[in-house]
């Protein structure tokens, strides 16, 4: 607790304890540089919060048909009932979860509505996995929406990351994918204010909330909205969000209004904060910081940018330590000189 | 008037949206309500764009009108509001070139002649190494030769030049200040000044060990991540009968057999550990137990403070729109 | 074991249900109305004289002193009142703590600055600062440009507080409401001038930042106590006893549910009574208790 005096050693001091902010920040600077100069492979053991993730996108197909068949049932149930009780509303109701049944076969495979909402500050560690998860979309054939969160500052990263992994794809040595097509495969809606509130009015109708994508192109005209009009076309959302407040709104709009499961992506300081909703089942899964890219880029095979980067966490993570233990040391011997005095 | 009217419409506009959240989703009201909200916003939030601006050109003016210490970060804040503004306003034709070759297209007959590209930036803008820099990078994806001679030109749009090179990086930059910041604070506040300070640092000594892969570092990384139950436990039972020697020693003989049988009890933990239980395992175990139990409590004690703050604004007890108190 | 499904409920029921009231957070409003009428009740008794104990906040007791030593040293105070926005909740219980604290700053006739991340926060501080040194008999001491508008970026909001805390060196800074990332930037930066500083946040990935780095920490709900702590006021420790016994009822129910729970578990039952009282404890707060 610094209480008011810069240093925490006092008046007589010897130079380490002079300058022992410069020398840690030099130290830190190496193993950084090291870390990032290491251009060796690193296998990391997936932990269950990113199987979560992992384990939820796989299971999409099986996800989607399991809604189909909810909503044939459904359906049959309101044809019996049709025999005998036929009135307008009955039929408006039958046309409608007819037409509801025709948008979720459109796109069997699923539809992820990822919403990318961080700024250059957080890039590092939020880049790979927003990179990783969609890549892994695409080459499970399941249909990306991109928006952005409150902040007008993600629209540029998220435009890049979109257009970077739709033509990736067919460079990879693993999980090639063919180029996706903006429109076709994918949409990004770009930014627009009020995002709590956006996120209700998509519960509702999607092309009242946005009605052009990120390029001025009108949504009823691209292929890839024919089979969504709302939350319930949607599979599943996966939240990538350096801002605090923006996972408890996608939770909240995402899981406990609409049920969809919810996956979120988040930076290490934040990622202990909702281990919670996982414990309690209101996210299926996160990816906590680079760590969270990294195991997720070697589950499902992407290019290895976070993998990549943690070599210099793990050099910082081991002065860190280092520190600790002589700084401990250091307290210890200093309360024994003590004694002795 | 002027001291009934604003709570009057702060109690209204509260009541109406906490009915709002009962309504079922799918009534015509719950919609009409719901867009009505959702402009209003939008127009408050423009207007408050504006004072914004306003205010901060009429801070930095004053100073540079004033002379006042620091009036030249003042110039430079306000010339780049300017520059950066007209940059999002004027035409997306405006900006630097970039050269590129499209890439090989595999059976890609239906699609559209799109360019695919991959656009990397170089230290000092978009040149022609940038082609260099994809063929180098995508043949380390493994992609087949580059062949063709087709040269396509396009333009940047310069907000995004801002945004790539001056934006991004320097919000990386103060971003990975939090690092050293981050270090030197923990060489500071990580010391074993009392019981409750060494669990927070045998903790954090297990989550920075669980967090990395520590096997990697040589020679004594596969050791440690072997013998991560006895680094663990041995350190609690070393730290509880250093104490408990030093209650001995100052004569407070049951606080000594507490923390005696503490020792023994964590000993005997120990024993039933399963032996898989590793510096990971460790790590999820107190960020699932711990940490979830504590965070929950902080979360309820936040949201119920929350909600009684909510009560006395709606209510008119605190009227902070208003200038505090009543 | 389902207690309740929509269709076992009469017609009238189910049609309230689909046009006026989703049933689904009935608890929800059982919810709100048990909590508000604690607070209202006891607000009433603080009205009408009853004392009502509220235990010792060190870093709520340091206000006056950081404000003394300001005055002694003759450098301005920094307030700074995070970075969300006006409707958020830390916000609005930092601006109730910056109308006490600015009452006070007018009597002292110290600098007070108040550098703002949002403007329409800013135009509620400004408000708030003026009239507290209207209440204070100060009006004339009210500076206009005390209050002001930096960037709404995070970083760069961060980099010009951090600016101004080593230009100006205010000797107490005020750290209180919703902060992020940037955090541990404004509080060392403050550190390192030797400011005396008192932080509060109910970000809980921000506390440990602070502790490290500032004077007093104010964690969670004591952010939000400030306002009633400072003033004093009873219609404030009314609603503050109000959300504390609010909080103990939240307790009872978790304890005796995880005493049902775990006997439900251990003994394995399916069904009687224990079992249901168990289930409709665990749907207390579920907000899909209806299917």
């Amino acid at each position: 607790m610094a209480s008011g005096s810069p240093n925490i050693y006092g008046p007589k001091q010897n130079f380490w304890q002079r300058h022992y902010r410069p020398l840690i920040y030099l130290l830190t600077l190496v193993c950084v540089v090291g870390g990032t100069l290491t251009r060796l492979p690193l296998s990391l053991s997936v932990s269950d919060a990113t199987q979560g993730v992992f384990d939820t996108l796989e299971k999409l197909p099986e996800l989607r048909a399991q809604d189909i068949e909810k909503q044939q049932a459904l359906l049959a149930e309101k044809l019996e009932e049709a025999k005998t009780n036929s009135g307008p509303d009955l039929q408006k109701e039958i046309a409608a979860i007819k037409d509801k049944i025709a948008r979720l076969q459109m796109n069997p495979k699923g539809v992820v509505l990822v919403c990318i909402d961080f700024d250059p500050s957080t890039e590092a560690e939020l880049g790979p996995m927003a990179h990783a998860f969609i890549r892994h979309c695409f080459s499970r054939g399941v249909k990306v929406l991109v928006n952005t969160g409150g902040n007008v500052m993600s629209q540029p990263l998220a435009q890049n990351i979109i257009s970077a992994s739709a033509t990736e794809g067919a460079l990879m040595k693993k999980n090639k994918y063919d180029f996706m097509e903006d429109g076709t495969d994918y949409v990004f809606f770009g930014f627009r204010p009020n995002a709590f509130q956006l996120y209700l009015q998509m519960g509702e109708n999607i092309l009242t909330a946005y009605e052009t994508d990120y390029a001025g192109h009108d949504l009823t005209l691209l292929p890839i909205m024919r089979g969504i009009r709302n939350f319930s076309d949607i599979d599943m959302v996966f939240s990538i969000s350096g801002y605090v407040g923006s996972p408890e709104t996608w939770i909240t709009v995402g899981n406990t209004k609409f049920g969809k499961p919810v996956a979120l992506g988040q930076v290490a300081i934040s990622a202990s904060d909702y281990y919670p909703y996982i414990q309690s089942k209101q996210i299926c899964g996160m990816l906590p910081g680079l760590r969270g890219a990294a195991e997720y880029e070697g589950a499902c095979g992407s290019p290895p940018r976070a993998t990549g980067r943690m070599w210099a966490q793990l050099y910082t993570h081991t002065f860190a330590i280092l520190l600790i233990i002589i700084g401990n040391l250091e307290f210890f011997f200093k309360g024994f000189k003590r004694r002795k005095v | 008037m002027r001291n009934y009217l604003p709570p009057i419409i702060c109690g209204v506009c509260g009541v109406i949206m906490m009915l709002h959240f009962f309504l079922p989703e799918n009534t015509m009201l719950y919609k009409t309500m719901m867009e009505w909200v959702t402009n209003s916003t939008i127009v408050v939030g423009v207007f408050g764009l504006f004072i914004g601006l306003a205010s901060l050109v009429h801070n930095h003016g004053n100073r540079i009108a004033r002379r006042s210490p620091g009036w030249g970060y003042s110039v430079i804040t306000l010339s780049f509001t300017a520059i950066v503004a007209l940059t999002g306003i004027i035409s997306q034709n405006v900006g630097p070139s970039v050269v590129s070759k499209p890439l090989e297209k595999y059976n890609y007959d239906n699609r559209k002649n799109q360019d695919h590209t991959l656009i990397t930036h170089t230290l000092f803008g978009y040149k022609d190494e940038t082609y260099k820099t994809n063929l180098v990078a995508a043949a380390s994806t493994g992609a087949p030769e580059m062949k063709g001679e087709e040269i396509t030109v396009r333009k940047v749009p310069l907000f995004m030049f801002f945004y790539n090179y001056v934006i991004m990086p320097m919000g990386a930059t103060t971003f990975s200040l939090l690092a050293f910041y981050m270090i030197t604070a923990t060489y500071r506040a990580m010391r074993a000044k009392s019981w409750e300070a060494s669990l927070l640092l045998i903790s954090s000594i297990i989550i920075l060990i669980g967090q990395v892969p520590i096997e990697e570092i040589p020679l004594i990384g596969k050791w440690i991540m072997g013998h991560a139950q006895l680094i663990v436990y041995m350190s609690l039972i070393l730290y509880i009968l250093y104490a408990a020697m030093k209650q001995f020693f100052s004569r407070n003989f049951i606080t000594c057999g507490i923390l005696s049988a503490s020792a023994a009890l964590i000993g005997v933990i120990w024993y039933y550990t399963p032996a898989d239980v590793d510096f990971e395992a460790m790590k999820s175990i107190i960020l699932n137990y711990p940490n979830n139990a504590a965070k929950r409590g902080i979360l309820i004690g936040v949201q119920l403070g929350s909600l009684a703050t909510s009560i006395k604004i709606l209510s008119g007890i605190e009227k902070p729109y208003m200038g505090g108190r009543g | 074991m389902e207690l309740f499904t929509i269709k076992s409920l009469p017609l009238w029921l189910q049609y309230v249900n689909e046009n006026w009231f989703d049933l689904n957070k009935l608890n929800a409003l059982i919810g709100i109305i048990i909590f508000g009428s604690l607070i209202v009740y006891f607000i009433r008794r603080a009205k009408s004289g009853a004392y009502l104990f509220v235990r010792r906040i060190p870093g709520l007791e340091s206000i006056e002193e950081a404000l003394g030593r300001a005055t002694e040293i003759g450098r301005p105070i920094l307030y700074i009142s995070g970075i969300g926005g006006e409707s958020d909740m830390q916000t609005i219980a930092a601006m109730n703590i910056l109308g006490n604290v600015a009452e006070q700053i007018a009597h002292y006739d110290t600098d007070l600055k108040v550098p703002c991340i949002n403007p329409i926060v800013m135009t509620i501080e400004q408000e708030l600062v003026k009239q507290a040194y209207t209440r204070a008999g100060r009006p004339e001491n009210y500076k206009e440009d005390c209050v002001y508008y930096l960037s709404d970026n995070q970083f760069a909001y961060a980099s010009a507080v951090s600016g101004i805390m080593v230009r100006e060196k205010p000797a107490a800074n005020f750290l209180l409401g919703n902060y992020a990332a940037e955090s541990l930037i404004i509080a060392e930066a403050g550190a390192s001038t030797g400011a005396i500083q008192i932080a509060g946040t109910a970000a809980i990935s921000q506390i440990p930042f602070f502790i490290v780095a500032c004077d007093y920490t104010l964690i969670g709900e004591e952010l939000f106590a400030a306002g009633a702590y400072v003033s004093r006021e009873p219609l404030l420790l009314g609603s503050l006893k109000g959300q504390d016994i609010a909080k103990l009822v939240i307790i009872l129910i978790m304890i005796v549910a995880i005493i049902l729970g775990t006997i439900v578990s251990a003994f394995l039952l399916k069904d009687g009574f224990i079992y249901g009282l168990s289930d409709f404890m665990n749907k207390i707060f579920d907000l899909k208790a209806f299917k």
